[in-house]
């Protein structure tokens, strides 16, 4: 059973930020093509908003591990 | 190929910290002694590269220091104004040990202490003491709660819950990043020890540089955000 979970868990959260993330690079793209000079301020943002997204699927990546050492 | 997958089922042993002795209760890792000796190489690289500096730089050495003293110092104008740079050697201090502590999984034999999550934790409070101390001396003590219930009252428990969120998320997001990375290289160098690791490790080189650039980032938003800004 704690294979399913393990799995669906890291599962899950990836669908969710992977989305977010093609979103948020997306946008970034968009607008750094659009005005190449703004292109060092938007990389910083999309670092940042990136760092955040990825966060959530870690955190759900940490409860996987928990799950599987059965603390 | 049996024998293989049998070594998957402790997996989680090959990358925990190991105990190595006791002083006084106190348990030391192998976490600590990496970093002990990292420490060592640090304070040589350091007092190597910051010997005879001239006014007009004349070495490449030089020039690269201040590159990277210029490159912490844009992105604390960014997040807190100009009065944030006078925060630069905190900033890149973090930045610095946290780049060394993620690049040791490049010397043989090491293993990063960034993926004990004890050290990340012990970083994640750092910041959190940092943000408010500087939130009460740069605000006062009166608008420094007035933050807590900066649009309405009703917000309280949520801004209250924020402050002590930040240092662990902060914190699991370092440590997921490099524990994941690891644990991804030596799941496959288990399954196909030829060749395919290599790559998958030489990822973590943009890892390490780009989790250390986040943490900074966000321990300078938070600085920033400690002194006032956005107001």
């Amino acid at each position: 059973m704690n294979f399913f979970a393990v799995g669906f868990a890291i599962a899950f959260s990836a669908f969710g930020s992977a989305i977010g993330q093609g979103l948020a690079s997306k946008g970034a793209l968009e607008g750094m093509a659009r005005q190449p000079e703004a292109s060092g301020n938007i990389r910083t943002t999309l670092l940042l908003s990136l760092a955040f997204m990825e966060s959530l699927t870690l955190f759900s990546f940490v409860i996987a591990i928990l799950i599987w050492t059965k603390i | 190929m049996l024998a293989n997958l049998q070594k998957l089922n402790n997996v989680l042993d090959n990358v925990k910290p190991r105990h190595i002795f006791s002083v006084g209760g106190f348990d030391i890792s192998s976490t600590v002694i990496t970093t002990w000796c990292l420490m060592v190489l640090a304070i040589v690289a350091i007092l190597f590269l910051t010997r005879d500096l001239k006014v007009r730089p004349t070495s490449k050495r030089q020039l690269v220091l201040e590159y990277f003293v210029s490159f912490i110092d844009n992105i604390m104008e960014d997040t807190g104004g100009k009065e944030a740079k006078r925060y630069t050697p905190l900033v890149g201090g973090f930045f610095l040990s946290i780049l060394i502590l993620n690049l040791a999984w490049f010397i043989p034999f090491f293993r990063p202490p960034t993926m004990d999550y004890n050290l990340t934790f012990a970083l994640g409070i750092m910041v959190f003491f940092i943000s408010q101390t500087l939130g009460i001396y740069h605000r006062g003590i009166k608008n420094y709660f007035k933050k807590f219930i900066y649009p309405t009252p009703i917000l309280l428990p949520i801004n209250i819950l924020e402050e002590f969120i930040k240092p662990v998320s902060l914190s699991l997001r370092l440590f997921g990043n490099m524990f994941a990375d690891e644990m991804l290289v030596v799941i496959i160098g288990i399954l196909v020890p030829l060749v395919l690791p290599v790559p998958i490790q030489l990822l973590g080189l943009l890892t390490a540089g780009i989790q250390a650039f986040v943490f900074s980032l966000l321990l300078a938003v938070y600085i920033g955000e400690a002194m006032g800004v956005e107001e």
